[in-house]
């Protein structure tokens, strides 16, 4: 037998033997992870992250919206240009308001004040209760996008 | 004879140096040793911090957005068992080629992943050793990095013979008895 096939035969032994210890040590371990749906966790890990340069390219885009999960005046202070506000506190208010701009968006990405900011991944969990289905998290948020240097927009007074 | 131009014979020479190199470095058993310690160490060490944090894992491979989401959770399961073995087998010389070959498909699997990364400007932690938040961000040097290593699997996958595997150990300890 030729030395190829030989590592073939020898690689789906190694596979099997992946398998089994995986699946075993994955269902003893405390750590273990659901075999197939999102992370346990109720927490911003059960969302996808976007980074900076990615909020920066579906800003862009018409078939994105981004989301600002906090307080209405600090929107209005400043936020990203486009952004909705949608704040957690009051989500049940300004939603109807924000239905129309959420309409035929294949992509939502939330933000708030940055890292250790829960506001996103609140409004988050409330979107995807509403039927929203791809719904990510800009987890830098605001403060990593005014580092940045990036075009901020304000509330018209 | 210009100057400055090789010959049909200086190039020959060339190429039959070439030819003697790769032949040496692809048969080379005390080199694919110190590949397989090599790999193995890495794989295993890559593998540690995967099989303690399942879900951090599963979110830096969902962050590379190539999956889809069904498959996240049982690659995120299977994958670092998988570099442990293999990287132990390379390490102790047994299943030597079949080890060698999943570790370089799974160096390729990497490098066009992370190669995908940086063409589509996705700004994100590499998940290659360290699944936190202080985990390293992805960078064109890794795919050098992986690249280099690819040879590496490739001369111990290639390699006729190895220096130190199981197999013939064993053979030389039972022809003493």
């Amino acid at each position: 037998m030729n030395r190829f096939k030989i590592a073939c035969l020898q690689a789906t032994v190694i596979v099997g033997i992946a398998l089994a210890a995986g699946f075993a040590y994955n269902g003893v371990s405390p750590q273990g992870i659901p075999l197939i749906g999102n992370a346990p966790a109720d927490s911003a890990k059960s969302f996808l992250q976007v980074s900076l340069n990615e909020t920066r390219l579906l800003q862009r885009s018409k078939e994105t919206v981004l989301v600002d999960a906090r307080a209405r005046e600090e929107y209005d202070f400043g936020h990203i240009p486009g952004a909705v506000s949608l704040p957690e506190n009051g989500f049940d208010e300004a939603f109807p308001k924000a239905t129309p701009l959420l309409k035929n968006k294949r992509l939502i990405v939330v933000y708030c004040s940055g890292p250790g900011c829960e506001l996103a991944p609140k409004v988050a969990r409330r979107l995807r209760a509403k039927g929203y289905k791809d719904v990510r998290l800009f987890d830098g948020g605001w403060p990593a996008w005014l580092k940045a240097g990036q075009p901020v927009e304000k509330a018209k007074s | 004879m210009a100057q400055g131009w090789a010959t049909g014979g200086e190039s020959e020479e060339l190429r039959w140096d070439l030819n003697r190199l790769l032949r040496w470095f692809f048969s080379n058993p005390a080199l694919s040793l110190v590949f397989r310690l090599l790999l193995g160490g890495l794989f295993i060490w890559a593998s540690l911090d995967k099989i303690a944090h399942p879900a951090a894992f599963a979110q830096a491979v969902a962050n590379y957005r190539i999956l889809p989401a069904s498959l996240l959770h049982p690659v995120a399961i299977i994958l670092p068992w998988l570099e442990i073995i293999a990287g132990s087998l390379l390490i102790l010389g047994i299943f030597v080629p079949g080890s060698s070959l999943l570790i370089l498909v799974m160096l390729a699997v990497f490098d066009l992943a992370l190669a995908s990364t940086i063409i589509r400007g996705i700004d994100l932690s590499c998940g290659c050793f360290q699944t936190g938040p202080s985990a390293e961000r992805v960078n064109p040097l890794y795919l050098a990095r992986d690249s280099s290593l690819i040879i590496a699997a490739l001369q111990v996958l290639l390699s006729p013979r190895s220096w130190a595997t199981f197999p013939p150990l064993l053979r030389s300890r039972t022809k003493r008895t």
